[in-house]
């Protein structure tokens, strides 16, 4: 029973590898339920007008982009099929390169009319406070170089109150909190966001205030947002190996402890 | 002076951004929130000269551990993998920036074909360290960490699909633990945090908090 204490790494980090990698082969499809944080979400989006304005906040780091890069191209998605205007800022200097892979994915929209990427700004939570004070004053030229007061979409936009719907995906911090603090309570617009998976209960107390529509999370949450939208990829490919992977950790921890009362009995 | 002038800065700043948040003033030319919408914009452009020499700083640290070749000659590799790459990405971004005002192919290539996929690589070792630390971690030593213990594995099975097929109702009981307890607890520290975050801003702003001046 001392054994089940001693399980080498080596064969705890093989089997993992093992059991994330065997559902890319031999693929499950279990079944996937929707939260209500994410359905919140999508019938917000859903609801909002046609050509209604829609804020994309891309605040995370190459390190995030694998867990929350199926939320952001599904809710681009679903921005796109209701013929949303996508405008895109960014706290974290990576974010302007994620913007630009969202413009490539839908080259069907003209940019500058349907999408733009304004860039990366400085300054954390004031950088924030800027953006809301006048989104023209604070991006001049977006990531392109082009001057955004010549920007077809831009030519109506002033504080944050124009835009409909605020959407972060947010990794850390600057993010969810610190647009919260700087918009939500100054201004009033609707916000969302969509973090990693170990940040989502913290977002909880927002949600119940009325200060977030709903919260997503990491792979998760785009897997949800994929089904309703009607447009299954990568996160919902995903969903079979975080099943089997955290299964496998639930075995761990049961055999760990296994052993541990079994030999504080045999101590005894 | 040395200490005054940036406290009465402190002062002014901190003074008009707040007033701007609570009450709207026009007075001539003068228009409390246009003055602290620039104000707020001066504090971009700071943040944005501070990254910058947070670059030269970490260059420099860099330089000095080549220096120093003799007393650790494998650290001269990896400083030098560091300073190459992060030349070579400052160079392709500003050439790029100067002559189309936007990133060149060969920048964007290297950040999804190299940095990307690194990045991820980077992020997924926390998922081994994440296995052992829980095999060797979660241990049912005490009442505390039984309820850690049971709490942690309803969480995990209420969030996995398989978790529901196994049983319909730990959805439910994630959700519960996730709103109820959890919310709770994250509205106190949350309540905690700001009221701490306020008396340390009043103190900042009065000049009685000058830990910002060194």
């Amino acid at each position: 029973m001392e054994k089940l204490l001693k399980i080498d790494k080596k064969i705890i980090y093989s089997l993992l590898i093992f059991f994330l990698i065997l559902p890319m082969f031999l693929p499950l499809n279990i079944p996937l339920s929707i939260s209500s944080n994410t359905k919140a979400v999508y019938d917000y989006i859903e609801a909002l007008p046609a050509g209604s304005k829609v804020l994309l906040a891309l605040d995370l780091a190459v390190t995030s982009r694998a867990e929350l890069s199926g939320q952001i191209f599904a809710i681009a998605e679903h921005c796109v099929m209701k013929n949303h205007k996508i405008y895109m800022v960014a706290l974290w200097d990576a974010g302007p390169m994620f913007g630009e892979q969202v413009v490539d994915a839908f080259p069907q929209l003209t940019y500058g009319e349907d999408i733009v990427n304004l860039g990366y700004t400085a300054g954390g939570e004031t950088g924030v406070a800027f953006i809301a004070s006048n989104i023209l004053n604070a991006y001049p030229v977006d990531y392109r170089g082009n001057q955004t007061k010549d920007l077809p979409m831009m030519k109506e936009i002033g504080d944050i109150n124009t835009m409909d719907f605020i959407y972060c995906f947010g990794a850390g911090s600057p993010g969810p909190r610190e647009w919260i603090r700087q918009v939500v309570t100054n201004y009033q617009t609707p916000f969302a966001a969509g973090v990693l998976t170990t940040s989502a209960a913290e977002y909880a107390p927002y949600v119940q205030a009325g200060q977030m529509v709903g919260v997503l999370g990491g792979l998760r949450g785009g897997a949800e947002y994929e089904l309703l939208i009607g447009k299954p990829g990568a996160s919902l490919a995903k969903m079979d190996s975080e099943s089997i992977g955290h299964l496998y950790i639930i075995a761990l921890i049961v055999i760990g402890n296994i052993g541990y009362f079994a030999t504080k009995k045999n101590k005894k | 002076m040395k200490r005054q002038v940036p406290l009465l800065i402190t002062l002014l700043v901190g003074v008009i951004v707040f007033l701007s948040g609570v009450m709207t003033l026009k007075i001539g030319f003068f228009d409390l929130k246009t003055v602290s919408s620039t104000m707020t914009g001066w504090g971009t452009l700071v943040s944005a000269f501070a990254a910058f020499i947070a670059a030269m700083s970490l260059v420099l640290v860099h330089v000095k551990r080549i220096q120093a070749v003799k007393k650790n000659p494998m650290a001269v590799i990896n400083s030098l993998a560091l300073l190459i790459s992060m030349g070579l990405m400052a160079v392709l971004g500003i050439a790029g920036q100067l002559t189309q005002g936007r990133p060149l192919p060969l920048f964007v290539l290297i950040f999804n074909n190299v940095i990307n996929p690194a990045g991820a690589a980077i992020f997924a070792m926390l998922g081994f360290f994440i296995t052992s630390a829980s095999y060797r971690a979660f241990r049912a030593r005490s009442l505390e960490a039984t309820i850690l213990l049971v709490s942690a594995l309803l969480i995990m099975l209420g969030r996995i699909p398989v978790g529901e097929q196994l049983w319909s109702q730990f959805p439910a009981l994630a959700d519960w633990l996730s709103n109820v307890p959890n919310a709770a607890a994250q509205r106190g520290i949350l309540i905690g945090a700001a009221v701490g975050a306020i008396a340390t801003s009043v103190r900042t702003i009065l000049g009685f908090e000058r830990g910002h001046l060194n």
